[in-house]
């Protein structure tokens, strides 16, 4: 079958042939020249250069480095703004300057500071406070004080300010607190808000809002005990956590827990067991020495034999250590009984096992 | 010189004539116009005034001649070619006022009468006003009278497919001419 309209061949159809006789007057009478490779050599090409897929102009190549620029002083402004985010200011009656790397600040007589970092927070500084700049880089911030008072406010994330001490480091978790060190006497975190984690080394205190711990020239750490618990019993806690004599006088140490079992209120279990009693934080591993917060008071060096196999008289041990922490509740109060026999501990075999934050979590059996 | 049949062969192709002209033969590159300069012409003319399609016609093979060297592959010259005359073409009709193109369609014939000027003025303004398939198919074949397979061979498409865009474009075409008129 013939078609006009496409091959131009066969009758032709009137209408298509009027029209192409029509249109005709536009088609070029004669075909233009060639142009020649001498004619263009330099000269600039007037049409738009050919789409994608075909071939790379120069302005994709202009494009392409422009964003790249774009990206690297992105890149450039963001890393430097980062980096003064970080950096330490210190401002006092004289003005500011930069605290660097490794410079100290050292506040005299009657004379307080203030440091201050925009991705970290304020330190104000109280008098006779000597505090370093330790490290600075993202992620951690770590800061020593070995003498005075500082009090911090941070809005970084949990952890990246740290605070060493001559004898152990506080973790800030998000929060504002003060922190005093006395040399040759240890010191004492108060938290106003939030958490901070009081460690060293196999010891850790996890201390919540409105709630203090000490620490002695040793380095002992106490558990927490809030501000509104009896000023007797937070004396009984320092005084069992961080008994003053050498040897230990065990007596004076169960008269302590004494006291504090007799003090303490249902709020006081913190003190007592810890913030997080499942925590596997809280569970001794086997090859490490005991280090609850408070139960190490002794500062017993690790201890290399393999865990002991339960025996029956540490499982009336366990059953013994259950049934007092049921019966620390409001309204009854339990005694522990020096050399108890099967029921009780000497506070010396509790400070080898013991391994939590709190003051009784040592009694459970190692697991 | 001997020129085995396949080297003839290759000579006659797009992309034989592509590597040839890119190693500065004029002749390969005037064969290449030569083969192009309707289609080219159709495209421009689709959207632009008569005269000014002419004078595209001459910078869309300059510039094809300038970037030959970097057509990745030379057997999709037509394609390229004829994207670079639709840039151009673009690039043009966004400067030029649109009345200033229907008197330079009128004063572009010649020896007729005005009255067919005007009718043909009035037929590829239809044209134009088709879908660009449609659009470049038709003036390919009613103005440049391009067959069927010579405007496939040249553009890429398939018989099939230029078929259907002469007989669709051309049923659009008399419906808008029917209604102007």
């Amino acid at each position: 079958m013939t078609d006009y309209l496409w091959d131009g061949k066969g009758r032709p159809d009137e209408r298509i042939a009027e029209l192409e006789a029509l249109l005709s007057r536009f088609r070029r009478p004669a075909p233009p020249a060639a142009p020649r490779p001498s004619s263009v050599s330099g000269k600039r090409p007037a049409a738009r250069p050919a789409p994608e897929g075909y071939e790379i102009g120069w302005g994709w190549y202009v494009a392409a480095a422009a964003l790249l620029a774009i990206f690297a002083i992105g890149a450039a402004v963001r890393f430097f703004e980062a980096r003064r985010a970080r950096e330490w200011t210190i401002v006092d009656a004289r003005g500011s300057k930069k605290l660097v790397r490794g410079e100290s600040i050292r506040t005299a007589p009657g004379k307080t500071a203030r440091l201050e970092s925009a991705a970290v927070g304020v330190v104000e500084l109280a008098e006779n406070t000597t505090l370093t700049l330790l490290e600075v880089r993202d992620g951690r911030t770590s800061l020593d004080l070995s003498a005075g008072t500082i009090h911090a406010r941070t809005t970084s994330p949990p952890g990246v300010f740290v605070v060493q001490t001559p004898r152990g480091r506080a973790i800030d978790l998000g929060c504002e607190y003060t922190l005093r060190v006395e040399p040759g006497r240890g010191g004492r975190v108060h938290v106003d808000s939030g958490w901070v984690e009081l460690s060293r080394v196999g010891q850790q205190s996890l201390v919540p809002a409105a709630a203090s711990a000490v620490f002695d020239a040793t380095g002992r750490l106490t558990p927490p005990w809030f501000d509104d618990a009896q000023a007797e019993f937070g004396e009984a806690v320092r005084r069992f956590a961080l008994p003053p004599e050498v040897p230990i006088d065990a007596v004076a140490r169960v008269r302590a827990l004494d006291r504090i079992l007799t003090l303490a209120r249902r709020r006081d279990g913190l003190t007592l067991i810890g913030p997080d009693p499942g925590s596997p934080a809280r569970r001794p591993h086997p090859h490490r020495a005991p280090g609850g917060a408070g139960r190490d008071a002794g500062g017993a060096p690790p201890d290399p034999r393999p865990p002991e196999r339960p025996r029956a008289s540490a499982a009336r041990r366990h059953e013994g250590a259950r049934r007092r922490r049921r019966d620390v509740r409001p309204g009854r109060v339990v005694a522990a009984r020096p050399g108890g026999g099967g029921r009780s501990a000497a506070p010396e075999e509790e400070d080898r096992r013991g391994s939590s934050r709190g003051l009784l979590s040592g009694l459970a059996p190692a697991t | 010189m001997v020129t085995t049949g396949r080297t003839a062969a290759a000579a006659r192709s797009d992309a034989g004539l592509v590597e040839a002209a890119r190693g500065g033969d004029h002749a390969a590159f005037a064969e290449l116009h030569a083969r192009y300069w309707r289609v080219v012409r159709a495209v421009l003319l689709g959207t632009l005034a008569a005269p000014d399609a002419d004078d595209a016609l001459q910078d869309v093979f300059v510039t094809a001649l300038t970037r030959l060297s970097s057509l990745r592959d030379p057997g999709a010259f037509g394609g390229w070619l004829l994207r670079i005359a639709r840039n151009r073409a673009a690039d043009l009709k966004r400067r030029t006022p649109p009345q200033k193109m229907r008197e330079l369609d009128e004063s572009y014939g010649t020896a007729e009468t005005s009255t067919d000027a005007a009718e043909a003025a009035r037929a590829l303004e239809a044209i134009r006003t088709l879908p660009e398939a449609y659009r470049e198919t038709l003036v390919m074949r009613l103005v440049e009278g391009l067959t069927g397979p010579e405007i496939a061979e040249r553009t890429g498409m398939t018989p099939g497919s230029v078929r259907v865009n002469l007989h669709r474009g051309l049923h659009l075409l008399r419906e808008k001419l029917r209604v102007s008129s």
